[in-house]
């Protein structure tokens, strides 16, 4: 049996903010934007390797989770709780938290590491003796995944149907089809997703161990691309049935798919990311040249663009405008699929689309054009990819609603 | 919620070896014993693949194996719920001990599997299955969660939907901090329509904070209160008594005020 991907019913969003390397909050990613400023610096690592990293700066993350919140303290959560109060969203929450009760609000956060970071300092500062971490670990409030959403929960006082996704780095792109499910089986009213990681040692050096690791600036779409640069993020959208301003956004497709094909390689063809994109459209109701812009997954190894290049060339004919974000906030990973959904709001806000930042060089085997320059054009629906080790794939189409 | 049936189920834990082999401890006519425990190999692994399974993939991948013998869909056709409060802590273990060790040396085999959607990847890649596929977490909820992420799908999508809930002990690291009594998952087929020879009618609805329902047997309710995935206990015991009262669960967070009720009747 098949699953009917029937058109769907828009579901709106009302309030979105984003943290990232490119600035505190949504003015200051626009801004970046347009300045041509990506957010990636250069690092070394421990082991005297080079990479470079898409980091949120420290005095943008806050300072430690105090009062009753500080079990939960560690770099992720500090920028879950800083990253909240911008751009209007935790009043926007709270304006429908008070028109359906906290308990017909749900939460859904994607994330691959939570606050992995913290357990990851225990153990290396026990090293070598890590059969005892010291009586100071906070496993569950930190490095378990659903502390995130607990802990967004928390600082909302919101206390609807709630989960942490994790899909690898389709997470956050994931929260969006989990809370549309919810509020269409009639489980809340509204939905906050959101997506967070940091550049947790553990990631770095395991996709290092992969070879996925880049030392330069990553370059999606490039001859030259050799891996993919860690960032960090944590984005929010709080999605509702109803729009309450003209011109708003809207959720009007998703798809999901499964690779069925490796654990940390895409499918040679793109076949999974296809059969994601394909259905968002006919969730969506739209022919692919409805698409204003597809902000693609574009990590920058050589066979994941390779992949999504197959998927985006089999659905649109290689005519679209594309690019990947990738190179301004490196890949925040679990995080990605809400950085770039908000990424994707920010194209639609000021009828631009961004740069493949970095690239200069397009490789010539790929036929999905990306733009190499900001170009100025009207953007009203867009698609944003995400797929994610294990194969996991998601596609979502958000349009300015008429 | 609208009414959803349950079309196969499984089991597989320490002296709960299968669905059928379960059913004389889930009803209280036998003395239910632990006893050593060993989930076995997954067949839909390929030979490496198998040797270098984690025990939490084995798990997941054992008791959908098992689902997969009973129910009469074929399950890689479907698309899937994987449910896991702690995931593989096992995996966590092994590459935060490398990033205390000279030279970082994190083990690629170990960072394959360190996403939480790793047993669902092996499943999905095992038996071919092209179907979307959620991996979440809600904590000690993470039974009832999963299993309304499930009840979701099957409404929107109208299709059947295989649900798998896991749960596997830490390393002792990290076991005294989040301890996990022992190993258990459950897993089930959830159909829009009556279907299936041990077909089952479930209702689930929220209603206001109550206590869960607990086992009667000590032991068990030793394992349903230690294991997020064993919460399903209770439920999985009206099913094997065929009965039709109902079984409340705590929705997550911890301080939520509501709790689903769910009941089921032989359909």
């Amino acid at each position: 049996m098949t699953p009917t991907s029937a058109p769907m019913v828009p579901l709106y969003v009302n309030a979105y903010t984003l943290t990232s390397a490119l600035g505190a909050g949504n003015d200051a990613a626009l801004a970046s934007l347009r300045a041509g400023r990506g957010g990636l610096r250069e690092v070394e690592l421990r082991t005297g390797r080079k990479t470079w990293l898409g980091l949120v700066d420290d005095e943008v993350i806050g300072a430690p989770l105090q009062g009753e919140l500080a079990q939960f303290d560690c770099r992720a959560h500090r920028m879950l709780g800083s990253a909240v109060e911008r751009d209007g969203f935790a009043a926007a929450v709270a304006d429908a938290r008070a028109r359906y009760g906290a308990e017909r609000v749900g939460c859904f956060v994607g994330t691959i590491a939570s606050g992995l970071a913290h357990l990851e300092a225990c153990y290396v500062r026990q090293a070598p003796c890590t059969d005892d971490l010291g009586s100071d670990v906070r496993v569950r409030h930190t490095a378990h995944l659903f502390s995130a959403t607990e802990y967004v929960m928390r600082v909302l006082g919101i206390d609807g149907p709630s989960a942490t996704i994790s899909t690898a780095c389709s997470s956050s792109a994931k929260v969006f089809a989990c809370a549309y499910r919810h509020i269409a089986a009639g489980l809340c009213d509204a939905a906050v997703v959101a997506g967070i990681d940091c550049a947790n040692e553990g990631f770095i050096y395991g996709f290092h161990s992969l070879g996925l690791l880049s030392a330069q600036p990553c370059r999606p779409w490039d001859r030259q691309r050799d891996g993919i640069n860690i960032g960090e993020a944590a984005g929010f959208a709080l999605l509702e049935r109803v729009p309450h301003k003209r011109g708003a956004i809207a959720l009007t497709g998703f798809g999901e798919s499964s690779d069925a094909y490796h654990m940390t390689a895409p499918h040679p063809e793109g076949e999974g990311a296809r059969v994601a994109i394909e259905q968002a459209l006919r969730r969506a109701g739209l022919v692919p040249g409805d698409i204003d812009y597809v902000n693609l997954h574009g990590s920058g190894t050589p066979s994941n663009d390779r992949s999504e290049d197959a998927a985006i060339a089999a659905v649109f004919g290689g005519a679209c405008a594309c690019s990947s974000t990738k190179g301004w906030t490196g890949h925040t990973q679990g995080a990605a699929g809400i950085t770039e959904a908000v990424l994707s709001f920010l194209s639609m806000r000021a009828n631009l689309v961004p740069a493949t930042l970095n690239t200069t060089d397009p490789d010539p085997e790929l036929r999905t054009r990306v733009a190499l320059e900001n170009e100025a054009r009207p953007v009203r629906r867009v698609l944003s990819n995400s797929f994610g080790f294990g194969g996991n794939n998601c596609a979502l189409v958000f349009e300015v609603a008429q | 919620m609208r009414t959803l049936f349950v079309e196969a189920i499984e089991v597989l834990g320490p002296g709960l070896p299968n669905w059928d082999e379960a059913g004389a401890a889930l009803r209280g006519e036998q003395r239910y014993a632990s006893g050593e425990f060993d989930p076995g190999e997954p067949e839909i692994l390929a030979p490496n693949e198998r040797r270098r399974a984690t025990a939490a993939i084995r798990l997941a991948l054992r008791v959908t194996e098992q689902l997969a013998q009973r129910s009469s869909l074929d399950l890689a056709a479907l698309p899937s719920v994987f449910a896991s409060s702690a995931g593989d802590l096992h995996v966590t273990d092994r590459v935060c001990v490398a990033l205390g060790r000279p030279g970082v040396p994190v083990s690629p085999f170990h960072f394959h599997n360190i996403v939480h959607n790793a047993s669902a990847g092996y499943w999905t890649i095992g038996a071919h299955g092209c179907g979307g596929s959620t991996s979440l977490s809600a904590g000690e909820a993470t039974f009832v969660t999963g299993l309304l992420e499930a009840a979701c799908l099957v409404l929107a999508e109208s299709t059947p939907v295989l649900f798998v809930c896991y749960e596997q002990p830490a390393p002792a690291a990290i076991d005294r901090h989040l301890p996990i009594v022992a190993p258990f998952a459950t897993a089930m087929t959830i159909h829009p329509e009556r279907a299936g020879s041990d077909c089952f009618a479930m209702h689930i609805e929220h209603v206001p904070k109550r206590d869960d329902t607990g086992m009667a047997d000590e032991t068990l309710e030793r394992l349903r209160s230690g294991n997020a995935a064993a919460r399903a206990l209770p439920l999985l015991a009206r099913l094997a008594c065929r009965s039709d009262e109902r079984v409340f669960f705590s929705t997550a967070p911890e301080r939520a005020r509501t709790s689903v009720a769910i009941h089921v009747e032989p359909a």
